[in-house]
């Protein structure tokens, strides 16, 4: 057949039509009819998501997901005329105000709206009454699972907080959120649920720390504290405090600088108390040893190769100082002499080994590495400042990971935060084992380095002031400068105060770290604010673990305790003060046969007739009630 | 007069407005089902503004096939004029619906969209251009100004901003050039020009959200700095290649400027694209490709859609039995996804009744053009035929996920009057076109 040339074009369209028309009613056969079309989950049947709990070490609970509820309005099924009435009436419940739920109710936008989030089972049981006696349609009340944190501000920075969809968005809950997260797609319908995670510390060691620090933060009117105690054998993390904090409850009722996380986020120049790991990166390089001695004549004094003249001054004039006496009286003027017996570089390479400049990967939502800058960025002062703890910027968590190595015969161990992970079926899915990350040092050197650390809280030592007669105790107390952003000099008015315990000093089996920033009371010296308050840590943990103390008489005892009965009451001439026993004090009484004694209810006395004092007769009648 | 209006009625394709009411039934019905919901209340009276819609539709469309447009066709520059003038008007004062300011409020709810008739005075002077100008001497001069002819209210309704009514005038264009005679070349240079445009402006996103594998070679194309290398070099060759043709004369260099010079307005238009356009509003275009990327955001209505359509099957669950929309999984199902509920309540086959009505009057459109005489009818024509087919497609399309989400409605079932009274008036003019064709 000849195609005529004029309608070619026409064919074309035709055509064009044709071939779309087939290819769309071809993919819509597909779909309506073959059961293989792509179906989403069905999204008639919800699933609820649970995210999984967050526990201590012991399994007390930190974050649990409980049942709250959202209200929503559908404006096209909302009758309008009603809105100002169920809004002054809902208003109430929900605690809102009521213009502004009815501006919800009949304003523009899209004709969905969420009028109230996460309200309780209370509220939304009054809400539904509301809607009852209001005969309101459109308002939906939907059963979602809300985040609640039972311990409040316990271990806030660890422990983080989620959003309204329940995501972490920081902390435990949103380093482990793939974990807590519950898949609705896996389970069958019905409830979904997320693993439970439990972290390494221990809520009770946590609250009576929290205690401490919060007392100390208060009387010493510092800006914020940082405190970590941690297990040195296994570098499990046992308290976590960082100060200010926060509810995560309600962590949008804080300014947010109390989010920043002191502990690991937080980066400082550290002090003296960071002479522990410049003595001990020297001592481990050969450069000194027990035996070297250096004089302190109050400062500091070299001239480089170019000519620069370079004076630090010391806080004394120390004499000839060992290692030991370099921590002890915490000498500027040895160490930094100390430091010029080895290069830059094997300096530089022995403190990273420590940890420092690299985060410690303490499975934390975000770790800071700190600063440490290459030595060929270094200036002539940069070695022997860094050997007393300045020019460079470490984390209170990174401090308290490297007293490992001291601890452990030379091994650096990581720190940890999370425990194990158990799926709701209650199989483990996750127990890391202590990872033993590198030696750092002979053993001899950290041994040396523990022992000298002990002098401190001699009498003539910066942390006599951390000293518990019975417990032997490796401590270093810092006074650090901090740089003042304004003048970019060190201020005069802001330092850090912190010190660092390792007990018992024989075999350490405990780490306590604290720095307490820009301290503005009576002192601002490690030596004086923060070493007696790592000695009120150090006691609690004492306490709580048991740590042996020497000298102490520890009591021994068959294991057999007997518990004192309960005094039986005795009515005699006048009227006794039952009130407060419990009801098995009461048998005696009822075997009397000269008074009457009713008896009503169980459990402990709480009213009685007559009144205690009141004379007692041959016959009288005693009413008790008991609850 | 009484006799030709007569003679007028008798040659009327009276089969089109028979199928149109058909769809206008079934629009009603299921505008009255999207707004019952699932306690069995109703709670829209969204169908029963659509009967006089509708209605009210019916009798200009009847009307319209009254109006001989070779009579008036002195007044149609003026009437585009007038149309480009509202436009412009609703952008200062219109009122704002769905983010964009594209309504003229008239009495309390009641309003009108602008821009839906824009479309049928854009036609219309088009046709009356390419009339016009049938035998101009310069092929490019009319293709630019019949260009500009769409491009000018296009763009107005660009900036309301409503993407999914500004596309519509894609088709319109291509269709009535086509139809109308304009060169091929430029059609394809058109069409070439704007596919390689979108392609590489929605390339980022797409390889970032979509695919598997993100290729290193693509990356060339969007990622800055090489995007410029590959500009400038595509420049410079297509300012060789014209030199070359200009002084060797061979069609070698012809078609290597041609396609270097395609290539450069594409990836310019890509540039422009990237900066002008949100993620966002790009991730919507793009996410039918993989509505799991964003199933709670831009991949709702799509993945709700499929499954309306799915759980209706053969023969569907029945009118006002579908769980997809009384339960309100689906959103804007009075307007946007109408052919889902359709689908899921009257199943495959009446989704194929729905394909079959639309189908009989595009073919009768199209068949009608053969027998017209003169460039403005069937270019007219053309343009009313690429209306209702690409409205068609692209909404059905995106019911079914396989077309960008752009918000526009099937014409004559979705709720709503300005679309389905242009769409009668367009179709109305139509039919008087068709009757009047063996007039001198």
């Amino acid at each position: 057949m000849p195609i005529d040339k004029r309608f070619i074009r026409h064919y074309v369209i035709i055509a064009a039509l044709l071939t779309v028309t087939g290819a769309t009613l071809a993919r819509y056969a597909r779909l309506a009819v073959s059961d293989g079309a792509p179906r989403p989950a069905s999204s008639a049947s919800r699933v609820v998501s649970i995210r999984g709990p967050i526990y201590d070490r012991e399994g007390r609970l930190l974050a649990v997901d409980t049942d709250l509820y959202d209200v929503s309005i559908w404006k096209p099924s909302f009758q309008r005329d009603k809105a100002a009435s169920f809004a002054r009436s809902a208003s109430g419940v929900l605690g809102v105000d009521p213009g502004e739920l009815e501006g919800k109710l009949t304003g523009d936008g899209p004709d969905f709206a969420y009028l109230a989030r996460r309200v309780s089972g209370d509220a939304a049981e009054g809400l539904e009454r509301v809607m009852r006696d209001e005969g309101v349609n459109g308002v939906r009340i939907d059963r979602v699972s809300g985040r609640v944190y039972p311990e409040r501000a316990l271990a806030a920075h660890l422990v983080g907080f989620v959003g309204t969809e329940n995501k972490g968005l920081s902390g435990a809950e949103a380093a482990f959120d793939s974990w807590l997260s519950a898949d609705p797609e896996e389970s069958g319908g019905g409830y979904a649920y997320g693993d439970a995670v439990y972290l390494t510390i221990d809520a009770d060691l946590q609250y009576r720390l929290e205690t401490l620090s919060r007392a100390v933060l208060e009387e010493n009117a510092a800006e914020g504290l940082a405190l970590v105690a941690m297990d040195a054998k296994t570098g499990d993390i046992l308290a976590y405090v960082s100060l200010p904090d926060f509810d995560p409850n309600d962590f949008l009722a804080v300014d947010r600088s109390a989010w920043t996380d002191r502990v690991a986020i937080y980066a400082y120049e550290p002090g003296s108390v960071f002479k522990v790991y410049s003595m001990a990166s020297l001592m481990a390089l050969g450069g000194i040893d027990e035996r070297s001695r250096f004089v302190c004549d109050g400062r500091y004094e070299r001239v480089t190769a170019s000519g620069e003249e370079i004076v630090i001054k010391c806080l004394g004039s120390h004499g000839s100082v060992d290692v030991t006496n370099i921590l002890e009286y915490s000498c500027n003027a040895g160490a930094a002499y100390a430091s010029e017996t080895v290069s830059d570089i094997d300096f530089y390479a022995k403190i990273r080994e420590f940890g420092f400049g690299e985060r410690v990967g303490a499975d934390l939502a975000g770790e800071s590495p700190g600063l440490m800058r290459r030595p060929e960025d270094w200036s002539g002062r940069t070695k022997p400042t860094m050997a007393m703890g300045q020019e460079l910027l470490v984390t209170a968590l990174q401090m308290a990971d490297a007293a490992t190595v001291v601890a452990n015969g030379g091994v650096l161990m990581r720190a940890r935060t999370l425990g194990r992970i158990v799926a709701a079926d209650g199989e483990v899915l996750e127990a890391p084992e202590p990872i033993a990350v590198r030696r750092v040092m002979g053993e001899y050197e950290a041994n040396a380095i523990l022992r000298s650390m002990e002098a401190a809280v001699l009498d003539s030592g910066t942390g006599r002031r951390a000293r518990i007669d019975d417990l032997r105790m490796s401590v270093k107390t810092g006074t650090a400068q901090v740089i003042d952003p304004a003048t970019r000099r060190y201020s005069d008015t802001d330092f850090i105060a912190s010190t660092i315990a390792l007990f018992p000093s024989d075999d350490p089996e405990y780490i306590v770290y604290a720095a307490i920033f820009n301290p503005k009371g009576a002192s601002t010296y490690g030596g004086r604010i923060a070493a007696p308050f790592v000695k009120d840590a150090a006691n609690a943990i004492a306490d709580l673990y048991g740590v042996a103390r020497s000298g102490s008489a520890s009591a021994t005892h068959g294991g057999r305790i007997s518990v004192s009965g309960v005094d039986a009451a005795e009515v005699g001439d006048a009227m006794p003060d039952l009130r407060g026993l419990p009801k098995r004090a009461l048998t005696g009484l009822l075997a009397r046969d000269d008074i009457i004694v009713e008896i009503e209810g169980d459990g402990w006395v709480r009213e009685q007739s007559p009144a205690p004092g009141e004379p007692i007769a041959a016959g009288a009648t005693i009413r008790l009630r008991l609850e | 007069m009484m006799a030709s209006i007569r003679k007028l009625f008798k040659s009327i394709d009276w089969t089109i407005p028979i199928a149109i009411v058909i769809l206008m039934v079934i629009g009603v019905l299921f505008i009255y089902s999207s707004g019952v919901t699932s306690a069995g209340d109703l709670v829209s009276t969204e169908y029963a503004k659509q009967i006089v819609w509708a209605a009210t539709g019916l009798a200009l469309l009847v009307a319209c096939a009254m109006i001989d447009l070779k009579r008036v066709s002195d007044y149609i520059p003026i009437v585009y004029g007038l149309s480009i003038a509202l436009l412009v008007y609703t952008m200062a004062f219109g009122k704002v619906v769905n983010g964009a300011r594209s309504w003229l409020g008239i009495v309390g709810d009641y309003g009108i969209q602008p821009s839906e008739f824009v479309k049928i005075t854009t036609a219309l002077f088009l046709a009356h251009y390419l009339e016009r100008s049938a035998h101009e001497s310069s092929s490019f001069r009319r293709f630019a100004l019949s260009f500009a002819i769409v491009a000018v209210p296009m763009g107005l309704i660009l900036m309301q901003p409503d993407f999914g009514t500004s596309l519509v005038f894609v088709p319109l264009y291509l269709s009535m050039a086509f139809i109308g005679g304009i060169n091929k070349r430029y059609l394809l240079s058109f069409i070439l020009f704007g596919g390689i445009g979108v392609v590489l402006t929605v390339m980022p996103l797409w390889q970032t959200l979509i695919a598997a594998e993100q290729s290193i070679v693509l990356r060339i194309f969007y990622e800055k700095p090489y995007v410029y290398y590959i500009l400038l070099m595509l420049i410079v060759v297509a300012a060789l290649a014209l030199l070359g043709f200009r002084f060797f004369k061979k069609r070698y260099y012809y078609w290597l400027a041609y396609g270097a010079g395609i290539g450069t307005l594409g990836l310019a238009f890509s540039l422009a694209g990237q900066r002008f356009l949100k993620d966002y509003q790009v991730k919507r275009l793009i996410v039918f490709l993989d509505p799991s990327i964003d199933p709670l955001g831009s991949g709702w209505n799509i993945l709700q859609s499929i499954t309306a359509i799915g759980s209706g099957g053969v023969a569907g669950k029945g009118f006002l039995q579908g769980t997809q929309s009384h339960y309100r999984y689906l959103p804007q199902q009075s307007t946007d996804f109408i052919f889902s509920i359709i689908s899921e309540e009257l199943g495959f086959l009446g989704g194929i009744v729905v394909f079959g009505l639309f189908f009989y009057i595009l073919v009768r459109l199209a068949l009608s053009m053969r027998k017209l005489r003169d460039v403005a009818s069937s270019a007219f024509v053309a343009g009313v035929f690429g209306i209702i087919f690409f409205h068609f497609m692209i909404n059905a399309g995106m019911a079914m996920g396989v077309m960008p989400i752009t918000g526009i409605p099937l014409l004559f079932l979705s709720y709503g009057g300005s679309s389905l009274w242009s769409i009668c008036i367009g179709v109305g003019l139509c039919l008087g076109i068709g009757a009047r064709r063996y007039d001198s």
